[in-house]
């Protein structure tokens, strides 16, 4: 610790341990290990008047890294959902998943590196799986700590009318309304069968709308992405029978849009690329495609027809979509009522690499 | 009939000058708006006490604006406000406990526009279900929406409860299908939200059962009409074997629209004397629909006479007779009846049905044949719609929707039968299923003497079945909401997150008007 640590360092020091309390130029770095600890850190930084953030975002404030909270807390092999902390990668956890046959599934490929807590406390409009669809809707209950220390823990059910989600007050709220501590996620079993398939079209527009026809005919592919060059890909699994139908569907689509089947094409795989680069992401109505977003690899996804973008790759990460004004307003009340002393900053989604590591 | 107080004089002048001809304080009205399908109420109903807590006024407003209009003046006023559907709902959640207006919103019924290109629908909050589902088929579409109570229910009031229709596990619940929502908070203000923002804010409002504002409006997911639909019927020997069954389908990734998988007793008093003809013949009775022909003076059971007597004595004697259903019902006959349905396109549906085939039978089911799935498929519908006659009789009945993670489901399932087998006949079944999960439906009736007694056994059966409920950690409601019946156990059931959900109504309805006194609050 330097000699211009905060004068209450010390008492972070008694909350997390020495060794996992830093301090630079006036500011502490905190490495809690459990939800009791973070508490602390909460309990010990109102009562100082101090602020808590995460990563750049904490500027002044006391920075919290959840690199040691990065445990699988409970693996539930028969409903196929695992709860993690906050701070595991998603590399970790698909490691961890990988052991016992199952996968995330939903996980975009450039988020591998990131943390689950970063992910949800911050989401971006992402690549889905039509079968899946987006990484947020595959999270099926939250752990958090609230601005005054509150612990919260959503309750686990497949569905719930009890009502609001409450989780969706604190997921995207980017820390400023609550801490993610840890997260309840469905898994996937890995299927005895995958098969991937690609065909070929004349032109895009072509490739895109036998995509669409895809997606409205039933299909749920695993994944399914069209690239600039006309190919439409796809993955499938499940029971042969079934994945054979899906494959057959997307074969008489194709040829009723002008493809031709792609012998050994790559397969899609949104598993399955793990240090893809960095996307940008824009909404694409119906079959209406701007050319200016067309690029290398498109990838035409959505939970169904009418939640599909397209991610072209090889741009960079886009910027946090800002909130609609009237949106921005009930944010900025619920952060008033729940955070009166404004104690959690903003955590803004550039910081999601920094916490990864 | 309570006279209005000086407040709703003011305010109800206000909207009549607003909404002329749209505003009623007539005795009739406000006791037809008095009550919904709350067992409970219809107890008092049978013992003479129609409207307990009527409203002091009914209006219907025609449009987002003037819905905006009317919360402004109530708010201006501290007056009440309850949004109103058809009524259908089970748990109290539109009675006016704290009177005030009730806001009816049948006349906003358009549907605003149907997207074939992106696969949406956008309809305004006060359509019956069935009218939407009618006019999306006309088009070629379908909501894959269909609570049993589609012809009594509206869209709004399928959003306000986070509604599952019975081909869930396909199409999804209420909430997973909403893309827009247009919503009147607390204060008027409107506000029109993307669901999937971050924060999701849709996902506030949708099940917030209008205690946070009014949804006008939405755009949801829709589904081309299916070309085919297969649905067929399957034994297995016990429950445990049936539900694995499921569990195994839904982690193979199938998609069935429909699975539903009764519990011994549910099965046996689910067959009818055409058991076994897989070639149709006469429709069979759901076991409530022959429970309820049973009590009902002028209903024609199926059922044969031993039946009626052994469901006679479960009135007075519950725990007996389901202690003696658990115990003989898995050896002396067929087991447990499972539905299983897939739809959708040709190719997809017959392959996904074969491959379901084979899991079934791989985890132990024998094929029913079609019979049984399109007997149900035909008369889904009718048992909502016989319920009056048993609280007529003297009795009540009513339905606990509850569901877990897989892990825990029959845990959940004997916690509740042993909690509640004493105080009432009850019997289940399995539906609403999901890769992670699935929803127990239980129903349970029994009998008091007079309409106190009565309330009083179901408050009991209430308790203890939730009780056993969020002690094995399940949610006390898969789709049809909290209300007022369930408002108790919202703490339990949302621990320290409850503070959550007071700083979003504390936000969204400052003047807490709102449908006060309900969901916990």
């Amino acid at each position: 610790m330097s000699g211009d640590a905060p004068f209450w360092s010390d008492r972070l020091v008694h909350a997390v341990g020495a060794a996992n309390v830093s301090t630079h130029a006036g500011r502490a770095r905190v490495r809690p290990g459990a939800p009791a600890e973070l508490c602390d850190v909460v309990r010990i930084a109102g009562e100082v008047g101090a602020r808590v953030g995460v990563g750049a975002a904490a500027g002044d404030a006391i920075d919290v890294d959840f690199a040691r909270m990065c445990n699988v807390l409970h693996l539930d092999e028969t409903s196929l959902v695992v709860t993690a902390q906050a701070g595991i990668t998603f590399d970790a956890l698909e490691r961890a998943l990988g052991e016992r046959g199952l996968v995330l599934g939903a996980v975009p490929s450039w988020a591998r590196g990131r943390t689950l807590g970063a992910l949800l406390a911050a989401p971006r409009p992402s690549e889905a799986s039509p079968r899946l669809g987006r990484f947020v809707q595959t999270c099926v209950g939250i752990q958090a700590l609230l601005p005054d220390g509150t612990e919260i823990a959503t309750r686990l059910a497949p569905r719930k009318a009890t009502g609001p989600d409450l989780m969706h007050a604190i997921v995207g709220s980017r820390g400023a309304l609550g801490l993610i501590t840890a997260a309840t996620i469905r898994v996937q079993r890995r299927q005895d069968v995958q098969q991937s398939a690609a065909f070929a079209h004349p032109t895009l527009p072509q490739a895109l709308s036998a995509a669409r026809a895809i997606l409205v005919r039933g299909g749920r592919p695993v994944d399914l992405s069209v690239s600039a060059a006309g190919v439409l890909a796809l993955d499938v699994d499940g029971p042969e029978a079934f994945a054979a139908a899906e494959v057959a569907l997307a074969a008489e689509v194709a040829r009723a849009h002008g493809g031709e089947p792609v012998p050994h094409a790559p397969p899609p795989r949104l598993m399955s690329r793990p240090h893809e680069r960095g996307v940008a992401l824009e909404r694409v109505d119906g079959e209406v495609l701007a050319p200016a977003l067309v690029g290398d690899a498109i990838r035409v996804v959505g939970w169904h027809v009418a939640g599909a973008c397209v991610v072209d790759s090889a741009r960079a990460p886009a910027a946090d979509p800002p909130a609609p004004p009237a949106t921005a307003a009930l944010l900025a009340a619920l952060k008033k009522r729940l955070d009166p002393q404004d104690r959690f900053v903003d955590w803004p989604a550039r910081d999601h690499d920094r916490v990864a590591h | 009939m309570p006279p209005l107080a000086a407040r709703t004089h003011e305010l109800v002048g206000e909207l009549e000058r607003m909404m002329p001809g749209r505003v009623s304080t007539t005795p009739p009205d406000r006791v037809a708006y008095a009550r919904d399908l709350w067992p409970r109420g219809l107890i008092g109903v049978s013992g003479g006490s129609p409207a307990p807590h009527p409203p002091d006024a009914v209006v219907w407003p025609t449009s987002t604006e003037e819905v905006s209009a009317i919360v402004r003046a109530a708010a201006r006023s501290g007056t009440p406000i309850v949004p109103f559907g058809a009524g259908s709902g089970v748990c109290g959640g539109t009675l006016p406990i704290r009177g005030g207006v009730v806001v009816d919103l049948k006349r906003m019924r358009s549907i605003v526009e149907v997207d074939a290109i992106a696969g949406t629908a956008t309809v305004e909050a006060g359509i019956l279900g069935e009218h939407l589902e009618h006019e999306l088929n006309r088009r070629g579409f379908t909501l894959g929406h269909f609570p049993s109570s589609i012809m009594c229910s509206t869209f709004g009031g399928w959003l306000a409860a986070r509604s599952a229709g019975q081909f869930s596990t396909k199409y999804g619940k209420i909430e997973d299908m909403v893309r827009r929502l247009t919503f009147v908070d607390g204060r008027g203000e409107l506000h029109t939200v993307d669901a999937g923002a971050a924060p999701d804010v849709a996902q506030w409002l949708v099940g917030s059962e209008g205690t946070l504002g009014i949804i006008t409006r939405a755009t949801v997911t829709v589904c081309k009409k299916p070309e085919l639909q297969l649905y067929r019927g399957w034994a297995f020997p016990r429950v445990a074997a049936g539900c694995e069954a499921i569990r195994r389908l839904l982690q193979r990734n199938l998609r069935p629209a429909c699975v539903r998988l009764y519990d011994e007793l549910d099965s046996f008093l689910h067959r009818g004397e055409k058991d076994h003809d897989r070639g149709g013949g006469e429709p069979e009775s759901s076991a409530l629909e022959q429970y309820l022909s049973l009590l009902a003076p002028t209903g024609k059971s199926v059922i044969g006479e031993w039946k009626k007597r052994a469901i006679a004595l479960a009135l007075t004697r519950p725990e007996l007779v389901n202690k003696l259903a658990s115990t003989f019902l898995p050896y002396a006959q067929n087991g447990c009846l499972l539905i299983v349905g897939f739809e959708g396109d040709r190719g997809l549906t017959e392959a996904e049905a074969r491959a379901a085939a084979v899991e079934l039978e791989r985890a132990g089911g024998r094929d029913l044949g079609e019979g049984p799935g399109q007997r149900w498929l035909q008369h889904r519908y009718a048992v909502s719609f016989r319920m009056s006659k048993v609280f007529d009789a003297g009795a009540f009945v009513d339905t606990m929707e509850v569901a877990t993670t897989w892990d825990k489901l029959l845990e959940l399932y004997r916690a509740v039968r042993a909690a509640v087998s004493p105080l009432a006949f009850i019997m289940a079944h399995f539906s609403h299923a999901y890769a992670d999960g699935c929803s127990i439906y239980f129903t349970f009736a029994a009998r008091g003497n007079g309409a106190a007694d009565a309330e009083k056994k179901y408050d009991d059966i209430w308790r203890a079945g939730l009780a056993a409920v969020t002690r094995v950690g399940a949610t006390i409601s898969h789709h049809h909401g909290v209300g007022l019946s369930k408002a108790p156990f919202m703490p339990e059931e949302h621990g320290a997150a409850m503070e959550v959900y007071r700083a979003l109504k504390d936000v969204l309805d400052p003047h807490g008007v709102m449908n006060p006194g309900k969901m916990g609050l």
